[in-house]
This record gives structure tokens, C-alpha cells and sequence, in this order.
């Protein structure tokens, strides 16, 4: 209970000189965090898990090199995504996932995980729809996606984005409209067309 | 009026409504007048709405208690391992890059100083590498000059080259690094690769050639670096210094720190007969 009242500076603190209930205390702060920014730039629950353990793990490893210049949240970040792309390279993740038959399984799944509403086109509409943003975010470079996701989904500032980065806020602001571009020309149908079923 | 490259850049902000009012003002104005990037914004506006609709499933509590549960085995099994001296991951046999080369270096320099003491009877700390340098007959005046600033020019190199093998870029912070200090240093270096390059011209400094050539591409890659904080090409010039092993390569030479024309660490002979 005291430890959840501890600012992350002072948890740091114990963490370094070897507080296990204080680095928990951060664990707990930052799990969901990590574990989201892992799951949006990989898509995928297993290596969300693999990623954001190893993201703590190297943290407490890391914890007398951190010099708290930057918070820890950013730090964090910082480290999440670059385990994502080191993963992402390493397994060549975008071969091992054919844009074909283990996503129409997924669409397929959900689709059934849904069969109880009472339309089933719109829902149908709807499941292609969850495909396609994820395709659209696969399709986008390592950094685009990094940027957009930590923007989009997690409302990062600009600025902190740049320090999980370690780039110039100029560049995650070009990167940033490179991604969005990519996205609307990957979504042109949805984007340009009809998209009822959105509301 | 605003050209459209310049509200291109103030497009973001927008659509995250980041702009101050003067700017936002200026923007939408802009947009009034101009078809082209109001169709854009409207556009990239809308691919934002879409890609807000995704849905992702939420792990659930029991997850999230047994994650703690893992991580916690885990950590243990890391300080377990931690604590054990040897056997671990950086093993005897797979010990740490940069143990490596300093084991190889110190295990070849041992080497070679046992075997001219042991096979010529020469005693080592009689003759310091520069007294071999300017031995007279042995190398000429000039090329001994050659080998001290290429000399001085490795040892510059390797002090660069080191601060940036021992970056980790997923824990450290960049401004540790000071690439833009390390950009200036390697400028320097380069313009000095083209002299040394030239200079080595006899056969019997080839190596020495290909190991300047060699660190001035690395170098070079450095000198280019457009962004101060350009991880992904910080990375890349570990790698390439990896690659190229050019820090062994840089303690093998100064083992080998002989004039031209005479033996190398790879052809050793016996080099000092007069001595024996």
C-alpha cells in the first residue's frame, strides 16, 4: 500500500539498491502500459507478454544506468519499442504471418464469437474492417508504426515521443504525417467510400 | 499566404488539435483557400477514425496476476544466474563480444613475446616496440614516422570506436553518446585515412592499409550521421565495427608494431637475429 504512494523517483530509488517489493510497486504502475504499446506494434498477445517481461527484466538490470532524465514511463517506452523491432527483425514477423489464411481464420473466429447479434453482414463488415487496420498498420515501417501507435492509441506528446525515440520532435512530427498518409492511401476505400457500418 | 509544404508540416498538430489558436487560425484559413490540402486533411482525418475503430481484446486480472507471477520467476531466475560466476549465458565459451577480443589480443601478445624469448632467446622488455622502430637498417627514417601517426591515428580510432561498441542503444541515453563530438573526431579521421592510405605504401603494410581503409568507411559512416540521435545507424556501425573486427584488428597491430618490410603476426619469423 505505501509503496503505490511512492512517486516513480523515489521506487527507482529503492529498486537500485535492491527493493524487490519497489520494483514490483513499478511493475504494476507500468505493466498495462508496456504490454499495450507491445501488443499495438506487434498485434500479437504472446510476443506482448515475451516483450513487456523482457522490457522489466532489462529495466531492473538497467536500473543504476538510469539516470532519471527522462521519466520512467519514457524509458519504458523506449525500451518496449525497441524490443518490438529488435523481435520484429528477428523473427521477420511480417513474412511469418501470410496476409492470407491465419488472418481470414482470425476474421472467421470473430465472426462466430458474434453470430448471436442479428447482423451478421454488418458485423462481417465490421470483422474485414479490424483486418484491414491491422494490415494497414503492419504495412507501415517500424518507426511510422512506433510513432503512430504511441501517438494514437497512447496519446504520447510529441516531445515525449522524440525521447522514447531519441529523435528531434521535427522528425517524429515528418514520420507522424508519413504514417497517417500511408494509412489513408492503405484505407483509400474505407477513407474515400462508404463506411456506415463505422457508426 | 501559406504555402501548402508549410501547413503540410503544421498537419499533425492539427489533426491532433495540437495547434495554439493563432496557428490553428492560420491553418484553417489555409485550408479555406486551398482545395488541395483541404482534401488531405479532410482525408488523413478520416483514415484517423478509422484506424480508431480498432478493437483489441484486454487481457483479463487473472492475466495480469499471473504475469507478476512469471515476471517474478523470472527476475529470480535472472539473479540466480547473475550470481552464478561462470556457466551462464556469457559462459568460458560464450563470454561477452568485447571479452573476446580482449582475451584473443592478450592471449596473442602473451603468445608472441613467450615464443621471440623462448626461439631467439630476445628478451622482451629489453626492446620496447619503439626502440624496434627506429632500429637503424631496419626501417627507414620516414616510414617510421609513418608508423607512429598511423599508430596514433589507431589508437584515436579505437577510443572513438570503443565508446560507441559499449552504446546500448535500448538502455542508454543518447546524450552519453555526444555523437556530435564523435562526428567532429571522425571527420578528422577520415581526412587523415586519405594521407596514411597513401602513405602505407609498401607491400609489407598492406594489412595496415586495408585496416585504415577499412576504419575509414566506419569512420565515414559516422562523420554522416544526419541525426545526432540516429539509433538505427549507431547500430549500424556496431555492426559494421563487429563485422569488420577492426578493434582486434586495431590490438593486433600494435602487437605488430614492426617497420616495413619486416615479419608480420600472421608470417612470424624471427626478426632480431643481431640480439640473439
Amino acid at each position: 500500500m505505501e509503496m503505490t504512494l511512492l512517486d516513480d523517483r523515489k521506487l527507482v530509488e529503492r529498486a537500485r539498491e535492491g527493493d524487490r517489493a519497489a520494483f514490483r510497486a513499478l511493475v504494476e504502475r507500468y505493466r498495462k502500459r508496456v504490454y499495450a504499446v507491445a501488443l499495438d506494434l506487434t498485434g500479437d498477445h504472446h510476443d506482448a507478454e515475451d516483450i513487456s517481461q523482457d522490457v522489466f527484466l532489462k529495466a531492473y538490470g538497467s536500473l543504476p544506468r538510469f539516470r532519471g532524465r527522462a521519466g520512467v514511463s519514457t524509458w519504458l517506452y523506449r525500451m518496449t519499442v525497441n524490443a518490438c523491432i529488435d523481435r520484429s527483425r528477428k523473427k521477420a514477423w511480417k513474412a511469418m504471418k501470410p496476409k492470407g489464411a491465419v488472418l481470414d481464420e482470425n476474421i472467421q473466429e470473430h465472426i462466430e464469437s458474434r453470430s448471436t447479434l442479428s447482423q451478421p453482414e454488418h458485423e462481417m463488415e465490421k470483422a474485414i474492417l479490424q483486418q484491414h487496420i491491422r494490415r494497414a498498420l503492419d504495412g507501415l515501417t517500424e518507426r511510422e508504426r512506433a510513432v503512430f501507435v504511441l501517438r494514437h492509441y497512447h496519446a504520447l506528446p510529441l516531445r515525449e515521443i522524440a525521447d522514447c525515440l531519441n529523435v528531434t520532435d521535427g522528425t517524429v512530427k515528418s514520420t507522424l504525417f508519413r504514417a497517417i498518409k500511408r494509412l489513408k492511401e492503405k484505407l483509400s476505400p474505407y477513407v474515400n467510400g462508404n463506411n456506415d457500418f463505422l457508426k | 499566404m501559406h504555402q501548402c509544404q508549410d501547413i503540410h508540416d503544421l498537419m499533425v498538430e492539427a489533426l491532433y488539435d495540437d495547434l495554439d489558436g493563432e496557428r490553428r487560425a492560420e491553418f484553417d484559413a489555409h485550408l479555406l483557400s486551398c482545395s488541395d490540402c483541404a482534401r488531405l486533411y479532410q482525408e488523413m482525418a478520416g483514415a484517423l477514425r478509422l484506424m480508431s475503430v480498432r478493437e483489441i481484446a484486454e487481457p483479463d486480472e487473472a492475466f495480469w496476476a499471473g504475469y507478476s507471477e512469471r515476471l517474478d520467476a523470472r527476475l529470480d531466475a535472472d539473479q540466480r544466474q547473475r550470481q552464478r560466476p561462470i556457466r551462464t549465458k556469457h559462459s568460458v565459451w560464450h563470454p561477452h563480444p568485447a571479452l573476446r577480443v580482449g582475451a584473443i589480443a592478450a592471449l596473442l601478445l602473451m603468445g608472441i613475446f613467450l615464443g621471440k624469448w623462448i626461439w631467439t632467446g630476445e628478451q622482451p622488455t629489453d626492446h620496447g616496440p619503439e626502440a624496434m622502430v627506429s632500429t637503424p637498417g631496419r626501417a627507414d627514417a620516414a616510414n617510421g614516422l609513418v608508423n607512429d601517426r598511423v599508430q596514433s591515428y589507431l589508437q584515436r580510432s579505437q577510443v572513438l570506436l570503443l565508446a560507441l561498441a559499449n552504446f546500448d542503444p535500448h538502455t542508454d541515453d543518447a546524450v552519453t553518446l555526444n555523437l556530435q563530438s564523435q562526428k567532429r573526431i571522425s571527420e578528422s579521421l577520415v581526412r587523415e585515412a586519405a594521407y596514411l592510405k597513401t602513405a602505407l605504401a609498401d607491400p609489407a603494410q598492406m594489412r595496415l592499409r586495408e585496416l585504415v581503409g577499412d576504419l575509414e568507411i566506419i569512420l565515414l559512416q559516422i562523420a554522416n550521421l544526419e541525426d545526432e540521435h540516429d539509433l538505427e545507424a549507431v547500430e549500424l556501425v556496431q555492426k559494421g565495427v563487429n563485422t569488420q573486427a577492426v578493434l582486434f584488428r586495431i590490438d593486433l597491430s600494435k602487437i605488430n608494431r614492426e617497420p616495413p618490410g619486416a615479419s608480420s603476426i600472421a608470417n612470424p619469423k624471427p626478426t632480431n637475429q643481431n640480439s640473439t
